[in-house]
């Protein structure tokens, strides 16, 4: 087992919160978010940080304009 | 528009309804996505219109080649991707790596922490994401600079895994990471800026408010 302290757990913040990273160090890290109040709080508010970034940035709809295309497209190529 | 289409048609080729049906099902269902994905990196609606035509007409060229049961999401992500690399190429504008110098880590997690005034007004993470929840997020994810951008939308807003995007941007797993990090290292430090601003916004409306008449 190595060592995972706050600083690991920083270090692979971003393969833990993207599911990247593999099983034993997944497990490790995970036992250390879970026992420590500020990795935890931490992990947390990336989470939720990401949640509103999708929120505020996705969601746009395609135009009518390109749906057209798309169908012109296919109906054209005979 | 119309006169593009024409060029793209191929004459000794005959293409079966089915492969038509197949591609619209496909296409169809991503639209709103690539779109999405489309606008945040050429952060203009008409060149986001033009890059998302581009990339299907492009996907409908090559849907022979297209194996069925294959990542039909990754695919498409991928021929946008290199429409837009292709795009910016052709025009010389070339992405500006300009990243060089050590800014060092930063996390709003941090920063909330450390702000003697969030703490001062309670939960500091609960005022920043909210404050965040105000800012223009999309305007600030917009101005982290490429190829740290195309990375960060891959990852956070279309979830591609990192062998994922190391596939559509042909770049491999190392590189996806540290483009990741940069890019979101940019995006924090922005999202501070605007999120604070946002913040003075709303209080600045709230004192007037409470002043009378």
């Amino acid at each position: 087992m190595s060592e995972v302290d706050c600083n690991v757990v920083l270090e692979r913040l971003w393969v833990f919160l993207d599911g990247e990273a593999d099983e034993a160090l997944y497990r490790e890290l995970e036992a250390h978010i879970e026992a420590c109040l500020h990795c935890r709080n931490h992990v947390d508010f990336e989470r939720r940080l990401r949640a509103v970034i999708q929120v505020k940035c996705k969601g746009e709809q395609a135009p009518l304009a390109l749906r057209a295309a798309l169908d012109r497209l296919l109906s054209g190529s005979q | 528009m119309g006169a593009l289409l024409v060029t793209l048609d191929h004459p000794h080729v005959t293409v079966s309804d089915e492969d038509r049906a197949r591609f619209e099902a496909l296409v169809a269902g991503h639209l709103d996505g690539l779109y999405s994905s489309a606008l945040r990196l050429t952060r203009n609606r008409t060149a986001a219109e033009d890059l998302v035509q581009d990339t299907f007409l492009k996907a409908w060229r090559s849907f022979r080649t297209f194996q069925a049961g294959t990542n039909a999401r990754a695919w498409l992500y991928k021929i946008l991707m290199n429409a837009y690399i292709d795009g910016y190429r052709r025009s010389s504008r070339l992405p500006e790596e300009v990243d060089q110098e050590d800014i060092g880590d930063f996390y709003l997690y941090a920063k909330a922490q450390e702000s003697e005034e969030y703490r001062k007004a309670g939960d500091p993470e609960e005022i920043l994401l909210s404050q965040v929840m105000d800012a223009d997020v999309k305007d600030a994810l917009e101005q982290v600079p490429e190829p740290f951008r195309a990375a960060v939308i891959l990852a956070d807003l279309e979830e591609f895994s990192y062998k994922e995007i190391a596939e559509i941007l042909g770049i491999p797993v190392g590189t996806v990471m540290s483009r990741l990090y940069r890019g979101r290292r940019h995006l924090q430090r922005l999202l501070w800026d605007y999120a604070r601003r946002a913040g003075y916004a709303r209080d600045e409306i709230g004192l007037r408010s409470q002043v009378p008449p």
